[in-house]
Protein backbone atom coordinates (compact mmCIF):
# COMPACT_ATOMS: atom_id res chain seq x y z
CA UNK A 1 0.00 0.00 0.00
CA UNK A 2 1.25 3.47 -0.61
CA UNK A 3 1.81 5.76 2.28
CA UNK A 4 -0.76 8.51 2.50
CA UNK A 5 0.69 11.99 2.33
CA UNK A 6 0.02 12.63 6.03
CA UNK A 7 1.71 9.38 6.94
CA UNK A 8 4.81 10.32 4.94
CA UNK A 9 4.98 13.69 6.67
CA UNK A 10 4.59 12.02 10.06
CA UNK A 11 7.55 9.74 9.28
CA UNK A 12 9.69 12.75 8.34
CA UNK A 13 8.66 14.76 11.40
CA UNK A 14 9.31 11.79 13.70
CA UNK A 15 12.84 11.51 12.32
CA UNK A 16 13.44 15.18 12.95
CA UNK A 17 12.14 14.97 16.50
CA UNK A 18 13.92 11.69 17.20
CA UNK A 19 10.74 9.80 18.12
CA UNK A 20 8.77 6.92 16.66
CA UNK A 21 6.05 7.81 14.11
CA UNK A 22 3.41 6.19 16.31
CA UNK A 23 4.25 8.67 19.09
CA UNK A 24 2.84 11.45 16.91
CA UNK A 25 0.13 9.39 15.27
CA UNK A 26 -2.47 11.92 16.43
CA UNK A 27 -1.25 14.16 13.61
CA UNK A 28 -3.11 11.93 11.14
CA UNK A 29 -6.20 14.04 11.74
CA UNK A 30 -4.30 17.11 10.48
CA UNK A 31 -3.94 17.99 6.77
CA UNK A 32 -0.59 16.79 5.37
CA UNK A 33 0.38 20.30 4.30
CA UNK A 34 0.03 21.52 7.89
CA UNK A 35 2.23 18.66 9.09
CA UNK A 36 4.81 19.59 6.44
CA UNK A 37 4.64 23.25 7.52
CA UNK A 38 5.11 22.19 11.14
CA UNK A 39 8.13 20.07 10.19
CA UNK A 40 9.70 22.93 8.29
CA UNK A 41 9.15 25.26 11.23
CA UNK A 42 10.63 22.69 13.63
CA UNK A 43 13.63 22.10 11.34
CA UNK A 44 14.26 25.83 11.13
CA UNK A 45 14.06 26.36 14.87
CA UNK A 46 16.31 23.37 15.58
CA UNK A 47 18.86 24.64 13.10
CA UNK A 48 18.69 28.19 14.44
CA UNK A 49 19.05 27.01 18.04
CA UNK A 50 22.63 25.87 17.38
CA UNK A 51 23.44 27.86 14.28
CA UNK A 52 26.45 29.65 15.76
CA UNK A 53 28.03 26.45 17.03
CA UNK A 54 27.33 24.63 13.76
CA UNK A 55 28.94 27.49 11.84
CA UNK A 56 32.04 27.22 14.03
CA UNK A 57 32.26 23.52 13.28
CA UNK A 58 31.92 24.22 9.55
CA UNK A 59 34.67 26.86 9.77
CA UNK A 60 36.97 24.52 11.69
CA UNK A 61 36.73 21.87 8.96
CA UNK A 62 38.68 24.21 6.68
CA UNK A 63 41.78 23.71 8.83
CA UNK A 64 41.63 19.93 8.83
CA UNK A 65 42.21 17.51 5.93
CA UNK A 66 39.04 16.07 4.41
CA UNK A 67 39.91 12.57 5.51
CA UNK A 68 40.20 13.68 9.16
CA UNK A 69 37.01 15.73 8.91
CA UNK A 70 35.23 12.65 7.57
CA UNK A 71 36.45 10.61 10.56
CA UNK A 72 35.30 13.35 12.96
CA UNK A 73 31.91 13.49 11.26
CA UNK A 74 31.42 9.77 11.48
CA UNK A 75 32.84 9.06 14.93
CA UNK A 76 32.46 12.26 16.96
CA UNK A 77 29.35 13.92 15.53
CA UNK A 78 27.24 11.19 14.02
CA UNK A 79 24.77 11.45 11.14
CA UNK A 80 22.36 14.02 12.59
CA UNK A 81 24.97 16.69 13.32
CA UNK A 82 26.87 15.85 10.14
CA UNK A 83 23.60 16.47 8.26
CA UNK A 84 23.16 19.84 10.00
CA UNK A 85 26.72 20.97 9.17
CA UNK A 86 26.63 19.80 5.55
CA UNK A 87 24.62 22.74 4.28
CA UNK A 88 27.12 25.15 5.85
CA UNK A 89 30.14 23.70 4.05
CA UNK A 90 31.57 24.82 0.76
CA UNK A 91 29.97 22.33 -1.70
CA UNK A 92 33.22 21.09 -3.27
CA UNK A 93 34.74 20.61 0.19
CA UNK A 94 31.64 18.74 1.37
CA UNK A 95 31.82 16.47 -1.69
CA UNK A 96 35.48 15.80 -0.96
CA UNK A 97 34.68 14.88 2.65
CA UNK A 98 31.81 12.63 1.53
CA UNK A 99 34.31 10.81 -0.68
CA UNK A 100 36.02 9.58 2.50
CA UNK A 101 32.86 8.34 4.21
CA UNK A 102 31.30 4.89 3.97
CA UNK A 103 28.04 4.56 2.06
CA UNK A 104 26.22 3.29 5.15
CA UNK A 105 27.04 6.48 7.06
CA UNK A 106 26.11 8.69 4.10
CA UNK A 107 22.75 6.94 3.93
CA UNK A 108 22.30 7.70 7.65
CA UNK A 109 23.12 11.35 6.94
CA UNK A 110 20.68 11.34 4.01
CA UNK A 111 17.91 10.28 6.40
CA UNK A 112 18.57 13.31 8.58
CA UNK A 113 19.43 15.99 6.08
CA UNK A 114 17.11 18.79 5.01
CA UNK A 115 17.74 18.63 1.25
CA UNK A 116 16.77 22.25 0.72
CA UNK A 117 19.48 23.43 3.12
CA UNK A 118 22.12 21.31 1.43
CA UNK A 119 20.89 21.52 -2.15
CA UNK A 120 24.18 22.78 -3.63
CA UNK A 121 26.15 20.02 -1.95
CA UNK A 122 23.70 17.30 -3.06
CA UNK A 123 23.81 18.55 -6.64
CA UNK A 124 27.61 18.14 -6.75
CA UNK A 125 27.88 14.62 -5.35
CA UNK A 126 29.04 12.29 -8.15
CA UNK A 127 26.45 10.03 -9.76
CA UNK A 128 28.23 6.81 -8.73
CA UNK A 129 28.15 7.84 -5.06
CA UNK A 130 24.48 8.84 -5.28
CA UNK A 131 23.83 5.45 -6.87
CA UNK A 132 25.58 3.66 -4.00
CA UNK A 133 23.66 5.64 -1.35
CA UNK A 134 20.43 4.98 -3.26
CA UNK A 135 21.14 1.24 -3.29
CA UNK A 136 21.69 1.35 0.47
CA UNK A 137 18.46 3.28 1.08
CA UNK A 138 16.58 0.91 -1.24
CA UNK A 139 17.84 -2.06 0.76
CA UNK A 140 16.49 -0.35 3.88
CA UNK A 141 13.16 0.22 2.13
CA UNK A 142 13.56 3.92 2.89
CA UNK A 143 11.46 5.36 0.06
CA UNK A 144 10.71 8.48 2.07
CA UNK A 145 14.35 9.58 2.17
CA UNK A 146 14.91 8.82 -1.50
CA UNK A 147 11.77 10.76 -2.31
CA UNK A 148 13.12 13.85 -0.60
CA UNK A 149 16.22 13.98 -2.80
CA UNK A 150 14.70 13.63 -6.24
CA UNK A 151 14.26 17.35 -6.85
CA UNK A 152 17.81 18.14 -5.76
CA UNK A 153 19.90 15.73 -7.83
CA UNK A 154 21.77 16.53 -11.03
CA UNK A 155 20.57 14.70 -14.13
CA UNK A 156 23.60 12.40 -14.03
CA UNK A 157 22.96 11.60 -10.36
CA UNK A 158 19.27 11.02 -11.03
CA UNK A 159 20.19 8.61 -13.81
CA UNK A 160 22.57 6.82 -11.46
CA UNK A 161 19.85 6.54 -8.83
CA UNK A 162 17.33 5.25 -11.39
CA UNK A 163 19.72 2.56 -12.52
CA UNK A 164 20.37 1.56 -8.91
CA UNK A 165 16.79 0.67 -8.00
CA UNK A 166 14.26 -1.85 -9.22
CA UNK A 167 10.85 -0.91 -10.59
CA UNK A 168 9.04 -1.54 -7.32
CA UNK A 169 11.38 0.77 -5.40
CA UNK A 170 11.04 3.35 -8.12
CA UNK A 171 7.23 3.31 -8.00
CA UNK A 172 7.10 3.42 -4.21
CA UNK A 173 9.64 6.26 -4.14
CA UNK A 174 7.99 8.26 -6.91
CA UNK A 175 4.71 8.27 -5.01
CA UNK A 176 6.34 9.91 -1.97
CA UNK A 177 8.57 12.37 -3.84
CA UNK A 178 8.47 15.61 -1.89
CA UNK A 179 8.83 17.94 -4.82
CA UNK A 180 6.14 16.60 -7.15
CA UNK A 181 7.25 19.04 -9.85
CA UNK A 182 10.46 17.05 -10.26
CA UNK A 183 8.61 13.90 -11.37
CA UNK A 184 8.50 15.27 -14.91
CA UNK A 185 12.33 15.40 -14.97
CA UNK A 186 12.45 11.86 -13.62
CA UNK A 187 10.12 10.53 -16.31
CA UNK A 188 11.97 12.50 -18.99
CA UNK A 189 15.22 10.58 -18.52
CA UNK A 190 13.65 7.12 -18.37
CA UNK A 191 13.90 4.95 -21.48
CA UNK A 192 10.58 3.76 -22.92
CA UNK A 193 11.47 0.14 -22.26
CA UNK A 194 11.79 0.88 -18.53
CA UNK A 195 8.41 2.59 -18.53
CA UNK A 196 6.85 -0.51 -20.10
CA UNK A 197 8.44 -2.67 -17.39
CA UNK A 198 7.24 -0.33 -14.65
CA UNK A 199 3.65 -0.61 -15.84
CA UNK A 200 3.84 -4.38 -15.81
CA UNK A 201 5.30 -4.17 -12.30
CA UNK A 202 2.44 -1.88 -11.27
CA UNK A 203 -0.01 -4.64 -12.14
CA UNK A 204 2.05 -7.52 -10.78
CA UNK A 205 2.64 -5.84 -7.42
CA UNK A 206 -0.61 -3.90 -7.23
CA UNK A 207 1.12 -0.53 -7.43
CA UNK A 208 -1.11 1.34 -9.85
CA UNK A 209 -2.04 3.82 -7.14
CA UNK A 210 1.62 4.81 -7.00
CA UNK A 211 1.95 4.88 -10.79
CA UNK A 212 -1.15 7.03 -11.20
CA UNK A 213 0.19 9.45 -8.61
CA UNK A 214 3.14 10.03 -10.92
CA UNK A 215 0.84 10.51 -13.92
CA UNK A 216 -1.02 13.21 -12.01
CA UNK A 217 2.10 15.33 -11.68
CA UNK A 218 3.80 15.10 -15.06
CA UNK A 219 3.22 17.38 -18.05
CA UNK A 220 0.25 16.83 -20.38
CA UNK A 221 2.58 15.63 -23.12
CA UNK A 222 4.22 13.11 -20.80
CA UNK A 223 0.81 12.02 -19.51
CA UNK A 224 -0.22 11.27 -23.08
CA UNK A 225 3.03 9.44 -23.79
CA UNK A 226 2.71 7.36 -20.61
CA UNK A 227 -0.96 6.75 -21.38
CA UNK A 228 -0.03 5.41 -24.81
CA UNK A 229 2.60 3.14 -23.27
CA UNK A 230 -0.06 1.89 -20.84
CA UNK A 231 -2.52 1.36 -23.69
CA UNK A 232 0.09 -0.76 -25.51
CA UNK A 233 0.27 -3.22 -22.62
CA UNK A 234 -1.31 -6.65 -22.61
CA UNK A 235 -4.91 -6.93 -21.47
CA UNK A 236 -3.91 -8.29 -18.06
CA UNK A 237 -1.80 -5.20 -17.32
CA UNK A 238 -4.62 -2.87 -18.27
CA UNK A 239 -7.09 -4.97 -16.30
CA UNK A 240 -4.81 -4.41 -13.31
CA UNK A 241 -5.05 -0.67 -13.86
CA UNK A 242 -8.85 -0.84 -14.12
CA UNK A 243 -9.09 -3.02 -10.99
CA UNK A 244 -6.94 -0.60 -8.99
CA UNK A 245 -8.83 2.46 -10.24
CA UNK A 246 -12.13 0.83 -9.37
CA UNK A 247 -11.08 -0.47 -5.96
CA UNK A 248 -9.22 2.64 -4.81
CA UNK A 249 -11.44 5.27 -6.42
CA UNK A 250 -8.76 6.52 -8.83
CA UNK A 251 -10.85 7.26 -11.92
CA UNK A 252 -10.31 10.97 -11.47
CA UNK A 253 -6.61 10.24 -12.08
CA UNK A 254 -7.22 7.88 -15.00
CA UNK A 255 -9.66 10.01 -17.04
CA UNK A 256 -7.19 12.86 -17.75
CA UNK A 257 -4.70 10.22 -18.89
CA UNK A 258 -7.13 8.78 -21.43
CA UNK A 259 -7.74 12.23 -22.79
CA UNK A 260 -4.02 12.90 -23.18
CA UNK A 261 -3.48 9.60 -25.06
CA UNK A 262 -3.24 9.33 -28.82
CA UNK A 263 -6.34 8.19 -30.74
CA UNK A 264 -5.22 4.55 -30.98
CA UNK A 265 -4.43 4.27 -27.28
CA UNK A 266 -7.71 5.88 -26.32
CA UNK A 267 -9.67 3.52 -28.53
CA UNK A 268 -7.86 0.52 -27.06
CA UNK A 269 -8.67 1.76 -23.57
CA UNK A 270 -12.33 2.51 -24.37
CA UNK A 271 -12.88 -0.98 -25.73
CA UNK A 272 -11.19 -2.86 -22.90
CA UNK A 273 -13.47 -5.58 -21.58
CA UNK A 274 -12.69 -4.56 -18.00
CA UNK A 275 -14.17 -1.08 -18.58
CA UNK A 276 -17.55 -2.21 -19.86
CA UNK A 277 -19.18 -3.34 -16.61
CA UNK A 278 -21.91 -1.29 -15.01
CA UNK A 279 -20.02 -0.72 -11.70
CA UNK A 280 -16.92 0.52 -13.54
CA UNK A 281 -18.88 2.79 -15.87
CA UNK A 282 -20.83 4.06 -12.90
CA UNK A 283 -17.62 4.94 -11.04
CA UNK A 284 -16.27 6.69 -14.14
CA UNK A 285 -19.43 8.79 -14.48
CA UNK A 286 -19.31 9.62 -10.75
CA UNK A 287 -15.66 10.69 -10.99
CA UNK A 288 -16.38 12.85 -14.04
CA UNK A 289 -19.33 14.46 -12.27
CA UNK A 290 -17.69 14.98 -8.88
CA UNK A 291 -14.35 16.18 -10.20
CA UNK A 292 -15.48 18.23 -13.18
CA UNK A 293 -13.99 15.80 -15.70
CA UNK A 294 -16.82 15.51 -18.20
CA UNK A 295 -14.63 16.91 -20.95
CA UNK A 296 -12.40 13.86 -20.50
CA UNK A 297 -15.39 11.53 -20.54
CA UNK A 298 -16.91 13.18 -23.61
CA UNK A 299 -13.72 12.36 -25.52
CA UNK A 300 -14.01 8.73 -24.49
CA UNK A 301 -17.78 8.31 -25.04
CA UNK A 302 -17.90 7.94 -28.82
CA UNK A 303 -15.30 5.18 -28.60
CA UNK A 304 -17.23 3.03 -26.13
CA UNK A 305 -19.16 0.06 -27.51
CA UNK A 306 -22.84 0.92 -28.08
CA UNK A 307 -24.03 -1.12 -25.09
CA UNK A 308 -21.64 0.73 -22.77
CA UNK A 309 -22.67 4.10 -24.18
CA UNK A 310 -26.26 3.20 -23.40
CA UNK A 311 -25.20 2.26 -19.88
CA UNK A 312 -23.49 5.62 -19.47
CA UNK A 313 -26.58 7.32 -20.85
CA UNK A 314 -28.71 5.46 -18.30
CA UNK A 315 -26.31 6.61 -15.59
CA UNK A 316 -26.57 10.17 -16.91
CA UNK A 317 -30.33 10.06 -16.55
CA UNK A 318 -31.56 12.53 -14.01
CA UNK A 319 -28.26 14.37 -13.65
CA UNK A 320 -28.84 17.62 -11.80
CA UNK A 321 -29.19 20.80 -13.84
CA UNK A 322 -25.93 22.15 -12.42
CA UNK A 323 -24.10 19.05 -13.66
CA UNK A 324 -25.67 19.30 -17.10
CA UNK A 325 -24.59 22.95 -17.21
CA UNK A 326 -21.09 21.83 -16.28
CA UNK A 327 -21.10 19.28 -19.12
CA UNK A 328 -22.38 21.83 -21.64
CA UNK A 329 -19.73 24.31 -20.45
CA UNK A 330 -17.02 21.68 -20.91
CA UNK A 331 -18.30 20.83 -24.41
CA UNK A 332 -18.15 24.51 -25.36
CA UNK A 333 -14.76 25.27 -23.84
CA UNK A 334 -13.08 22.14 -25.16
CA UNK A 335 -14.77 21.97 -28.57
CA UNK A 336 -16.60 18.76 -27.70
CA UNK A 337 -20.08 19.58 -28.97
CA UNK A 338 -20.27 16.62 -31.33
CA UNK A 339 -19.77 13.91 -28.70
CA UNK A 340 -22.12 15.74 -26.34
CA UNK A 341 -24.92 16.11 -28.92
CA UNK A 342 -24.61 12.45 -29.93
CA UNK A 343 -24.54 11.36 -26.28
CA UNK A 344 -27.57 13.53 -25.50
CA UNK A 345 -29.66 11.64 -28.04
CA UNK A 346 -29.11 8.49 -25.99
CA UNK A 347 -30.37 10.07 -22.76
CA UNK A 348 -33.97 9.69 -21.67
CA UNK A 349 -36.50 12.39 -22.57
CA UNK A 350 -36.60 14.29 -19.30
CA UNK A 351 -32.83 14.83 -19.30
CA UNK A 352 -32.90 15.74 -22.98
CA UNK A 353 -35.55 18.37 -22.21
CA UNK A 354 -33.38 19.77 -19.43
CA UNK A 355 -30.42 19.97 -21.80
CA UNK A 356 -32.56 21.69 -24.45
CA UNK A 357 -33.72 24.23 -21.86
CA UNK A 358 -30.14 24.96 -20.82
CA UNK A 359 -29.07 25.34 -24.44
CA UNK A 360 -31.99 27.70 -25.00
CA UNK A 361 -30.65 29.95 -22.27
CA UNK A 362 -26.90 29.86 -22.95
CA UNK A 363 -24.90 32.92 -23.95
CA UNK A 364 -24.74 33.80 -27.65
CA UNK A 365 -21.15 32.67 -28.07
CA UNK A 366 -21.99 29.24 -26.63
CA UNK A 367 -24.98 28.89 -28.96
CA UNK A 368 -22.82 29.97 -31.90
CA UNK A 369 -20.27 27.27 -31.01
CA UNK A 370 -22.98 24.63 -30.85
CA UNK A 371 -24.57 25.64 -34.14
CA UNK A 372 -21.18 25.69 -35.87
CA UNK A 373 -20.57 22.14 -34.66
CA UNK A 374 -24.07 21.06 -35.78
CA UNK A 375 -23.42 22.41 -39.27
CA UNK A 376 -19.85 21.17 -39.63
CA UNK A 377 -20.41 17.73 -38.12
CA UNK A 378 -23.79 17.20 -39.78
CA UNK A 379 -25.62 16.87 -36.48
CA UNK A 380 -28.96 18.34 -37.60
CA UNK A 381 -30.88 15.11 -36.92
CA UNK A 382 -29.46 14.77 -33.40
CA UNK A 383 -29.99 18.46 -32.68
CA UNK A 384 -33.66 18.54 -33.63
CA UNK A 385 -34.21 15.31 -31.72
CA UNK A 386 -33.15 17.09 -28.52
CA UNK A 387 -34.89 20.39 -29.27
CA UNK A 388 -38.14 18.53 -29.92
CA UNK A 389 -38.31 17.60 -26.23
CA UNK A 390 -39.21 21.18 -25.34
CA UNK A 391 -42.79 22.18 -24.67
CA UNK A 392 -44.55 24.25 -27.34
CA UNK A 393 -43.90 27.60 -25.68
CA UNK A 394 -40.27 26.86 -24.91
CA UNK A 395 -39.78 25.54 -28.42
CA UNK A 396 -41.06 28.74 -29.96
CA UNK A 397 -38.72 30.77 -27.78
CA UNK A 398 -35.88 28.44 -28.66
CA UNK A 399 -36.60 28.69 -32.38
CA UNK A 400 -36.61 32.50 -32.08
CA UNK A 401 -33.12 32.35 -30.67
CA UNK A 402 -31.91 30.15 -33.49
CA UNK A 403 -32.90 32.53 -36.26
CA UNK A 404 -30.32 35.26 -35.69
CA UNK A 405 -27.68 32.71 -34.65
CA UNK A 406 -28.01 30.13 -37.43
CA UNK A 407 -27.52 30.97 -41.09
CA UNK A 408 -30.24 30.45 -43.63
CA UNK A 409 -28.82 27.14 -44.80
CA UNK A 410 -28.63 25.69 -41.32
CA UNK A 411 -32.17 26.82 -40.49
CA UNK A 412 -33.46 25.15 -43.62
CA UNK A 413 -31.51 21.99 -42.82
CA UNK A 414 -32.89 21.94 -39.29
CA UNK A 415 -36.46 22.42 -40.53
CA UNK A 416 -35.98 19.60 -42.99
CA UNK A 417 -34.52 17.35 -40.32
CA UNK A 418 -37.49 18.13 -38.06
CA UNK A 419 -39.91 17.28 -40.84
CA UNK A 420 -38.18 14.01 -41.64
CA UNK A 421 -38.29 13.05 -38.01
CA UNK A 422 -41.99 13.86 -37.78
CA UNK A 423 -41.29 16.63 -35.33
CA UNK A 424 -44.06 18.81 -36.61
CA UNK A 425 -44.09 21.28 -33.71
CA UNK A 426 -40.39 22.07 -34.13
CA UNK A 427 -40.67 22.17 -37.91
CA UNK A 428 -43.58 24.60 -37.67
CA UNK A 429 -41.78 26.76 -35.15
CA UNK A 430 -38.74 27.03 -37.45
CA UNK A 431 -40.80 27.60 -40.57
CA UNK A 432 -42.95 30.26 -38.89
CA UNK A 433 -39.85 32.37 -38.45
CA UNK B 1 -6.00 24.97 24.92
CA UNK B 2 -4.64 28.50 24.46
CA UNK B 3 -1.83 27.66 26.88
CA UNK B 4 -0.88 24.56 24.93
CA UNK B 5 -0.79 26.56 21.67
CA UNK B 6 1.40 29.19 23.36
CA UNK B 7 3.80 26.55 24.66
CA UNK B 8 4.21 24.96 21.22
CA UNK B 9 4.55 28.35 19.54
CA UNK B 10 7.27 29.30 22.04
CA UNK B 11 9.19 26.14 21.13
CA UNK B 12 8.64 26.66 17.41
CA UNK B 13 9.39 30.36 17.49
CA UNK B 14 6.48 30.80 15.09
CA UNK B 15 2.69 30.57 14.83
CA UNK B 16 1.55 26.99 14.54
CA UNK B 17 -0.07 25.99 11.21
CA UNK B 18 -3.83 26.52 11.38
CA UNK B 19 -4.66 22.83 11.00
CA UNK B 20 -2.96 21.99 14.29
CA UNK B 21 -5.79 23.64 16.13
CA UNK B 22 -7.68 20.38 15.60
CA UNK B 23 -5.36 18.77 18.15
CA UNK B 24 -6.14 18.48 21.82
CA UNK B 25 -4.18 20.46 24.40
CA UNK B 26 -2.53 17.21 25.42
CA UNK B 27 -1.30 16.48 21.89
CA UNK B 28 -0.05 20.02 21.41
CA UNK B 29 1.84 19.88 24.69
CA UNK B 30 3.29 16.49 23.72
CA UNK B 31 4.54 17.99 20.47
CA UNK B 32 6.09 20.91 22.34
CA UNK B 33 7.83 18.45 24.69
CA UNK B 34 9.18 16.39 21.79
CA UNK B 35 10.56 19.49 20.11
CA UNK B 36 12.04 20.74 23.36
CA UNK B 37 13.73 17.39 23.99
CA UNK B 38 15.01 17.20 20.40
CA UNK B 39 16.61 20.63 20.72
CA UNK B 40 18.13 19.75 24.08
CA UNK B 41 19.50 16.47 22.72
CA UNK B 42 20.94 18.20 19.68
CA UNK B 43 22.66 20.81 21.83
CA UNK B 44 24.12 18.16 24.12
CA UNK B 45 25.26 15.98 21.18
CA UNK B 46 26.85 19.02 19.61
CA UNK B 47 28.72 19.93 22.78
CA UNK B 48 29.96 16.38 23.20
CA UNK B 49 30.78 16.05 19.50
CA UNK B 50 32.80 19.25 19.47
CA UNK B 51 34.74 18.14 22.56
CA UNK B 52 35.31 14.68 21.13
CA UNK B 53 36.30 15.96 17.70
CA UNK B 54 39.54 17.42 19.07
CA UNK B 55 40.77 13.90 19.78
CA UNK B 56 40.77 13.24 16.03
CA UNK B 57 42.53 16.45 15.05
CA UNK B 58 46.30 16.13 14.56
CA UNK B 59 48.07 17.57 17.60
CA UNK B 60 49.67 20.44 15.65
CA UNK B 61 46.27 21.71 14.46
CA UNK B 62 44.43 21.45 17.75
CA UNK B 63 45.22 25.00 18.91
CA UNK B 64 43.78 26.79 15.87
CA UNK B 65 40.83 24.38 15.65
CA UNK B 66 40.06 24.83 19.35
CA UNK B 67 40.20 28.58 18.87
CA UNK B 68 37.60 28.43 16.10
CA UNK B 69 35.37 26.00 17.95
CA UNK B 70 35.42 27.72 21.33
CA UNK B 71 36.22 31.29 20.38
Amino acid sequence: MSLALAEVEIVKLARLLGCKPREIDYLRQVDWQDIRDLREQAAATMFDADRRQLQRVAAATKLVPSKVTAAIGERAFGPLLAARVTGLLDPSRAVDIAGHLPTRFLADVAEQIEPRRASRVIAEIPGRQIAAITRELAERGDHVTMGRFVGHLSEAALQGALDAVDDETLLRTASVVESKGSLAALVAIMPEERLHDIMRTATELDLWREALDVLRHVSDRQRGMLGDIAAAQDDDVLAGLVDAAQRDGLWADVLPVTRAMGADGRERFATLAAIQTRPVLSSIVDAATERGLWADLLVLLPLLPAASRRRVAALGTGLRRSILEQIIGAAHEQGLWAPLVRFATELEQRTQREIAKIIGAVDDDVLDGLLDAVEQEDLQDEFVHIAARLGTKDMRTFAKRLVPAAGENLLAALAEAAQEADLAALHDALIAL
Amino acid sequence: MADAVDILEDELGARIPDGLELLSARDLTALADLLHDAKARQAQDLDEGVEDSLNFVPRLMRGPVRKILFG
